[in-house]
Parts: structure tokens; C-alpha cells; sequence
């Protein structure tokens, strides 16, 4: 039987995040907090296409865009006059202003059209990234491109980390007092951490419960916590101090 | 003729324009810092970073130089004090909200050899090398990268990858969320432990230390070397064991073991110097080299 952590783990290395084994689908259909959380995601997804396909510009504000260059005379068929009489003449000159207004107009057009991909695109799964060999050499560089895409995905799935926070239930408010506090960044590595290794001191407490006399895994109990208290301190830090 | 625009010409000229810009700001914004010390042979150096590339390296004068540049100086507040005993550095932001860019403050930093040094760091890389007493890093996200280091060494991260190569003493690595590396790293006492990073070592298990490797979740890969000489003990509770050793017997690598659930498996390689304990909760434990 799949528990919680299993099913994340294969959801994050599906490509195609829809596409469920059996032993998923079945998880989802007795656990209420993963299906809860497979909604929320989907929801945020669909939301996500919808702000992609508005993304292009309509075709007609091109046609009116030349149109009123056209009229302005900043543009012309290639061939009627060469660049260089153009510019040496200084024709250009009157037109410059109205020029750069168009110019800061696409800028801002562009710049907001990309915030607003990088806000909504969700990031690829663990499964499309390239992966990493054990062999190292003393000379080879420190961060393999594994782990530069692993820094980089928290950042485009910040709106599905968002939903998190607000669907994580488990997490006490104090924590999710100081994880609303760390910097946007931070957030979606801190819950999922969080969420992990909540999860890991769940699961050990129960095998512990079940073999008490198993003094490796009792010992794995007691880091796991160790590293929960250590994830604390740190979130406590941004609710006191701001890092 | 239908006027149709190159798109992806225009964006990336306007790219190309947006980094040009951003190169002319950051240069006219941006500030050089630089201060030296002059110290005692084995001082105390300690660092608080909030974002940004951190270099430590040690050198061979008693002196402590500190070189950097500071993205946005009406962002954030770089505190630098020193005696010849102990130095520090604190970079800290002046107001919320800031962005990566403000609050970036890249710092190279010389220190004797056998400087104490204890770094802390929130965002970004730490790189510190050529260290003979010791080193404590503390980082949330921070990537950091430990070369040629003797003595006591401890590192934690909260998801920041550790790397730890050529260094040895007495070792202790934890991540929670991130991957331990460890490449020819010897030591007395070992310990490393993740949540969910993956654990790679690849060396000799040398110095005739203790080595304990724990997972809960994420793969084990140990990858010994041919001058290796040690005792194996692997345990895998849920998880499985791949194993590539030359054990002498054939190992039990798949066989349930009396009183320990999962699978388990122990061995020697050459004449057993050092002791080397790996367990994981649901990773895979993946052996292999000593040939």
C-alpha cells in the first residue's frame, strides 16, 4: 500500500503530472489530504494556462501598431530609401521621441509578459533533469547541473509552493508564521522540507512503536528530530529576527 | 506584403539591451570593499552572510584580508571588526523586500591557515579552502564547497548542497533536503546525514575511522577506492542494496537477517582498518569500487 511521501515522490518525477499508476490513483482515492492537494495544483495549473495563452499578443494590435507607425512614417518598404541617406540626412530626429515611447511601451509590455510567465510556469519534474554521476574528480567543479536546476525550480514553482503554505495543515502556526516571514524564495524549500521531514519522523515513530528493540532505527528517530528542531531554529529566525 | 515581426529577434535584442543596462547599473552602483588585519598565527574568524559568493581561504601570513563588492550599498549593511584575536564580518539588509540582486555581497577573505573559522549563510555559495584547525558552516539554501581542510569540521544545511573533497579530521555533514558529497575525505570520525539528499563518497575510508552514513529516504552511493581497507555494515529497513564490493563470500545482500528488518549486508574489504556503518530508511544503498 502507497503511504503519503511515496505517492509525492512519484507525483514530482511524473512527466506528465496527470498520469497516475494504479497504485497512485488508488492512493488518492483513500487519502483526503493528497487528493485535497492534487486538486489545489491542478487548479493553480489550469490558472497557469490560462495566463499563458493570453500571453501573445492578438495579431490585430500588430496590424494596428504598423498601422500607426505607418502614419507616423517610422517605418518603410525595404528598398526605398537606403539606411545610411536616412541617417545622414537626420530625418530621424523628430521621430525619435515618439520612437522611444513605442520602444519603452514593447519594453514593459515584454518585461510584464515574462514576470508574469515566470510567476505561473510551473517547474519540470525531477524526472526531465539531467542526471548526475557518482565518479568525481578532485579537479571537476563543486555544483553538478542537477543541483543548479534544483536551486532554480523552487524559484518557478514559487505559485505552487504559495498553495502549499496555504494548504499545508500540518504545519503548526508558528512555523507557518515564520515560513510566510523567510523570503519568497525560501518559502517553497522550507515547506517542502518541512512537509519531508514531518512525514520521516511520522513514519520512523510508527516502526519505532511497532520494533522498540531496533536501536539503528531509533537512532534515525533521533536525527530526524534533530533536524526537525534545526529547521525550526532556522524558521524561528525569520519570525524573530528576519535571517 | 503583410508586415509581420521577428518576435524572438526583437526579444532578444531587448535582452541583450537589459543586460547591458544591468551591467552599467550594477557597475555604477556598486561598492568595493576592502579592509586587512594583522593577527595572531591561529585567530578566530567568523562570518555572517545573508546573500551572496563567499570565499575563505587560508594563507600563510598573519593577516586577515577581506576584499568584496557590494551590489547595492543603500541596501545592505556590510559590519566588519577586528582585533588581532578575532575578526568578523556581518552582512545584513538595511530594509525588507529586498531583491537577490540588492542583497547580494560577494566577499573573498584570507585567512591564516590556522584560523578558527565558523561561517553562516543564508543564500548563495561558500567556498572555503586550505584550512589546518577547522571549520563550522552553517547554511539555509547556500551551496558550500570545503577543499583541503584538517581538523574539526561541521557543516549543516537546511537544502544547500555540501561538498567536501580532499580535507580530512573529524567530520560531521547534515542537510536536510540536500546532497552530501564527500570526495577523497578521510577521517576519524565521520557522520553524515540527510533527509532527503543523496550521500556520495568516493575515497578510502582512511585513518582507520569510524564512517556512518545515514539517509532516510534518498540513495547511498559509495564508490571505495582500491587502497580501501574497511568493515562494512549496510542496512536498508524498506529500501534495497546494490553491491558491487569484492566481499570474500558471496554477501547477503537480499536476505532478511534475524532481529533487523530490511535487507542488510556486511563484509570486509583488505584487512578492515576502518569501520564503516550505512543505513538507510528507503534509499537505496549503492556499493561498488575497491578493486
Amino acid at each position: 500500500m502507497m503511504n503519503c511521501e511515496d505517492f509525492e515522490r512519484e507525483w514530482q518525477e511524473l512527466d506528465d503530472p496527470s498520469l497516475f499508476s494504479p497504485a497512485m490513483e488508488e492512493h488518492q482515492t483513500t487519502c483526503a489530504p493528497c487528493a485535497a492537494r492534487i486538486r489545489d495544483v491542478n487548479r493553480i495549473r489550469w490558472e497557469a494556462r490560462q495566463l499563458i495563452a493570453t500571453e501573445e499578443p492578438p495579431s490585430r494590435l500588430w496590424l494596428n501598431l504598423r498601422r500607426e507607425l505607418d502614419k507616423e512614417g517610422l517605418i518603410r518598404e525595404p528598398g526605398a530609401q537606403s539606411w545610411l541617406t536616412g541617417v545622414l540626412t537626420f530625418g530621424w530626429v523628430p521621430r525619435l521621441p515618439m520612437g522611444l515611447a513605442y520602444a519603452s511601451v514593447f519594453l514593459l509590455a515584454l518585461v510584464g509578459m515574462e514576470y508574469v510567465r515566470d510567476r505561473v510556469t510551473p517547474a519540470p519534474s525531477q524526472a526531465s533533469l539531467p542526471s548526475t554521476t557518482m565518479v568525481q574528480t578532485e579537479e571537476q567543479p563543486a555544483a553538478p547541473a542537477a543541483e543548479v536546476a534544483k536551486a532554480e525550480a523552487p524559484r518557478r514553482d514559487a505559485a505552487v509552493a504559495e498553495a502549499r503554505v496555504q494548504a499545508a495543515g500540518n504545519v503548526p502556526p508558528a512555523i507557518r508564521r515564520g515560513i510566510e516571514k523567510a523570503p519568497p524564495e525560501q518559502r517553497a524549500i522550507l515547506v517542502r522540507n518541512w512537509q519531508q521531514i514531518n512525514s520521516s519522523v511520522g513514519e520512523l515513530q510508527r516502526f519505532v512503536a511497532e520494533h522498540p528493540d531496533d536501536l539503528q532505527v531509533l537512532w534515525q528517530l533521533d536525527e530526524a528530530q534533530e533536524q526537525e528542531k534545526l529547521l525550526r531554529e532556522w524558521v524561528m529566525r525569520w519570525e524573530l529576527e528576519g535571517f | 506584403m503583410a508586415w509581420k515581426p521577428d518576435r524572438r529577434r526583437f526579444e532578444r535584442r531587448l535582452t541583450m539591451l537589459g543586460i547591458i543596462l544591468c551591467g552599467v547599473a550594477t557597475a555604477a552602483w556598486s561598492e568595493t570593499i576592502q579592509q586587512a588585519f594583522a593577527t595572531i598565527s591561529n585567530p578566530t574568524f567568523v562570518l555572517h552572510s545573508h546573500n551572496g559568493t563567499v570565499s575563505v581561504k587560508g594563507w600563510d601570513q598573519n593577516r586577515v584580508e577581506i576584499k568584496g563588492e557590494r551590489a547595492a550599498p543603500d541596501a545592505m549593511d556590510v559590519l566588519i571588526e577586528g582585533t588581532d584575536e578575532k575578526v568578523s564580518v556581518k552582512t545584513h539588509p538595511k530594509r525588507q523586500n529586498l531583491s537577490r540582486q540588492e542583497a547580494r555581497v560577494d566577499l573573498e577573505i584570507r585567512v591564516p591557515r590556522q584560523a578558527l573559522v565558523s561561517v553562516d549563510s543564508e543564500q548563495g555559495t561558500v567556498a572555503v579552502e586550505d584550512l589546518e584547525r577547522g571549520v563550522t558552516v552553517e547554511g539555509v539554501t547556500s551551496s558550500i564547497t570545503l577543499s583541503r581542510i584538517r581538523g574539526d569540521i561541521a557543516v549543516h544545511t537546511l537544502d544547500g548542497p555540501i561538498v567536501i573533497r580532499s580535507s580530512e579530521g573529524h567530520i560531521e555533514a547534515a542537510s536536510v533536503g540536500g546532497d552530501l558529497t564527500f570526495v577523497l575525505v578521510n577521517a576519524s570520525k565521520f557522520t553524515a546525514t540527510t533527509n532527503s539528499g543523496t550521500i556520495r563518497y568516493q575515497g578510502e575510508f582512511g585513518l582507520g575511522g569510524t564512517y556512518q552514513l545515514h539517509s532516510y529516504a534518498s540513495s547511498i552511493e559509495v564508490q571505495a577506492s582500491p587502497r580501501a581497507s574497511f568493515d562494512v555494515d549496510a542496512r536498508s529497513i524498506q529500501g534495497t542494496i546494490e553491491n558491487q564490493l569484492p566481499l570474500p563470500s558471496p554477501p547477503p545482500a537480499s536476505s532478511v537477517r534475524p532481529g533487523r528488518t530490511g535487507k542488510s549486508l556486511q563484509g570486509r574489504i583488505s584487512t578492515g582498518k576502518s569501520t564503516v556503518q550505512i543505513t538507510s530508511y528507503s534509499g537505496t544503498i549503492r556499493l561498488s569500487g575497491a578493486r
